[in-house]
C-alpha cells in the first residue's frame, strides 16, 4: 500500500510539472498585396505591441520573407495587442489594412485565446529597384570596370526624374584576424521613368589598379528622388573582389 | 504515514528535477591594453568554437562593452574549444594574446571544469577615429550648417596622410508608416597626422533648404589612407535632424 502510495505521489508532482501554463497566441502570414499573393520578395518582419495605460509597448517580433510567410506569437498574457508589418520595399501596415497608426485594429485576448489575423497583404513601394546584377564579381590586380544593371520601377501616374546611386562598401583584412570595413565610393546616373513603367538602366564601377588587392567591395543600389530624398530601401546587388 | 510518504516522494521528485547536469564553464575579461586597463571604448565581442573532428564550429558568443567587461560561457559541453575576441577598432586576438589563427591556444574541458582565461587585453588599432561630435543635431526649415569634430589618431611611427569621409544616410517616412533610407551624401578631407600623433580636424555638412522636412540624416565618419583603402571601422557621430 504504501509502495503504490509512493508511485501515486510521484504521477501527481509528475503532471503538476507537465500541465501547460495558459498562453493567448496571435498568428498570421505576410504576402503581396497584387494576385497571385506570392510571398514577399525580400524581407519582412511582424512586430507586436502590448497596451500598457495610455502606452503601446513592444511585445515581440517576428522575420518573414520568401520561405517562411507565417508568423506566430505564442504564450501571451492576457491583454490589448496590435500589429506593425513592414517589408524592405514595401508600404508598411498596421493590422488591420492601414497605413495610420490611429486606425490600427486593437485585438484584445482573454489568458488562453489563440486569434488567427490571417493574411496581411502588403503593397508594393510605387518607387523602387528590382533584379539588380553585376557583370563580375572580380576585378584583376590591373583594375576594371564592372557594370551594375538594375531595373527602376515607377508605379505612380507621373513621370519622374530619379537618381540612381552605387555605394561601394570596402572590407579588408588588417593585422592578420581584423576586419574593417567602410564606405568608400558612390556612383550615381539620373534616370527618367515614364508614368507606370519600369526602365533598366547600368551604373559603371571602376576600380583602378591603385585600389588596394584583397579587399572586397559590397555594392549596394540606392534610389532618391534627388541627393536628398530616399525613395526606397537600398538593395544589395553582391560583392566585387579585388584580386591580388 | 501515508501523507509522510506523499511529502517525501514529493520531495524526492523535486530534488531530482534541482540536481545540475555537469557542465563546463569558460569565463574571463576584455579590457583595454593600455594601463589603466579600461573597458574597451567601443563594443566589442567574445566568440567561441567548439572542436569538432578535424574542424571547428561555432559554440557561443558573448557582447563586450564599457561598462559590461565580463563574458561567461555555462553550460558547455567537455571537449576542446578556442575564444576569438574582437572589438570595434580595436585588433582581434585569439585567446591566447595572438592575432594569428593557428597560435590560438585550446582549451580542453572536462564535463565540470570552469576555465578563468583572466584578463584578455585588445590593442587599438593603429590608426583610427576617436572623440567625434556634431556641433548641433538638428537644422531649420531654412537649412544650415553642422560642424562634425574629430580626433584623427596616428599611433605608427611614419606620418600618414588620411583621408576622413563624411557620410550621410538620410532617412524619411512616407505613406504614414513607411520609413525608407538610403545613403545619400558624402563628403571628404584630407589630414595629415604626424608619427605618434593625434590632429584634431573639422568638416562641414551643409544641409539646403531644398532638403525636404522631416528627413533624419545618420552621420558617420569613415577613415581611409586613400580613397580605397579602409583603415578603420567608421565611426557613428549622431543624427542630423531637418525641422519643418
Amino acid at each position: 500500500m504504501r509502495r503504490v502510495s509512493l508511485l501515486l505521489s510521484v504521477v501527481i508532482v509528475l503532471a503538476v510539472f507537465c500541465i501547460p501554463v495558459q498562453g493567448a497566441t496571435i498568428q498570421g502570414s505576410v504576402l503581396e498585396a497584387k494576385a497571385p499573393h506570392n510571398p514577399l520578395s525580400r524581407d519582412g518582419r511582424v512586430t507586436l505591441y502590448k497596451k500598457s495605460g495610455a502606452e503601446w509597448v513592444y511585445a515581440s517580433g517576428a522575420s518573414v520573407d520568401e520561405t517562411d510567410t507565417t508568423f506566430a506569437f505564442s504564450d501571451l498574457a492576457a491583454g490589448t495587442y496590435s500589429l506593425f508589418v513592414t517589408g524592405d520595399d514595401y508600404v508598411s501596415e498596421y493590422y488591420n489594412n492601414t497605413t495610420l497608426e490611429g486606425e490600427r485594429t486593437e485585438i484584445s485576448l482573454a489568458a488562453d485565446d489563440t486569434y488567427d489575423a490571417g493574411n496581411i497583404y502588403l503593397r508594393e513601394l510605387p518607387f523602387r529597384l528590382v533584379n539588380p546584377a553585376l557583370s563580375s564579381h572580380s576585378v584583376p590586380s590591373s583594375g576594371g570596370t564592372v557594370r551594375a544593371t538594375v531595373d527602376i520601377v515607377n508605379d505612380t501616374a507621373v513621370e519622374t526624374t530619379v537618381l540612381v546611386r552605387a555605394v561601394l562598401t570596402a572590407m579588408r583584412t588588417a593585422f592578420n584576424a581584423t576586419y574593417i570595413r567602410t564606405i568608400h565610393q558612390c556612383g550615381s546616373r539620373t534616370v527618367t521613368v515614364p508614368a507606370h513603367t519600369t526602365v533598366s538602366t547600368t551604373v559603371s564601377i571602376v576600380i583602378p589598379g591603385s585600389a588596394s588587392p584583397d579587399v572586397d567591395y559590397n555594392v549596394r543600389l540606392c534610389l532618391g528622388l534627388d541627393k536628398w530624398r530616399p525613395l526606397s530601401q537600398s538593395l544589395y546587388a553582391g560583392y566585387i573582389a579585388k584580386l591580388r | 504515514m501515508k501523507k509522510y510518504s506523499l511529502f517525501l516522494s514529493a520531495i524526492i521528485v523535486l530534488a531530482a528535477f534541482s540536481f545540475p547536469s555537469q557542465a563546463a564553464t569558460i569565463q574571463g575579461r576584455v579590457l583595454e591594453q593600455a594601463p589603466p586597463h579600461n573597458g574597451l571604448a567601443t563594443y566589442g565581442r567574445a566568440t567561441l568554437y567548439r572542436k569538432s573532428g578535424t574542424s571547428w564550429n561555432y559554440a557561443s558568443s558573448a557582447p563586450i562593452s564599457a561598462t559590461n567587461v565580463s563574458f561567461r560561457f555555462q553550460g558547455l559541453a567537455a571537449g576542446t574549444y578556442y575564444l576569438r575576441v574582437e572589438g570595434y577598432n580595436y585588433r582581434t586576438e585569439y585567446y591566447n594574446n595572438t592575432t594569428l589563427y593557428e597560435n590560438k591556444t585550446e582549451m580542453t574541458l572536462a564535463a565540470d571544469d570552469t576555465k578563468n582565461v583572466g584578463n584578455i587585453y585588445l590593442n587599438p588599432l593603429s590608426i583610427r577615429l576617436a572623440n567625434a561630435s556634431l556641433s548641433t543635431h538638428n537644422v531649420p526649415a531654412a537649412g544650415g550648417r553642422v560642424i562634425a569634430t574629430f580626433d584623427v589618431v596616428n599611433d605608427t611611427a611614419v606620418d600618414k596622410e588620411l583621408l576622413v569621409m563624411i557620410m550621410l544616410e538620410a532617412k524619411r517616412t512616407i505613406h504614414n508608416a513607411t520609413i525608407v533610407s538610403g545613403e545619400l551624401q558624402g563628403a571628404s578631407k584630407s589630414v595629415t597626422v604626424p608619427a605618434h600623433s593625434t590632429v584634431t580636424a573639422t568638416k562641414a555638412i551643409d544641409i539646403p533648404e531644398t532638403v525636404p522636412a522631416h528627413t533624419r540624416f545618420d552621420v558617420n565618419l569613415h577613415l581611409t589612407q586613400d580613397k580605397w583603402w579602409p583603415q578603420a571601422n567608421p565611426e557613428f557621430l549622431g543624427i542630423i535632424y531637418k525641422s519643418p
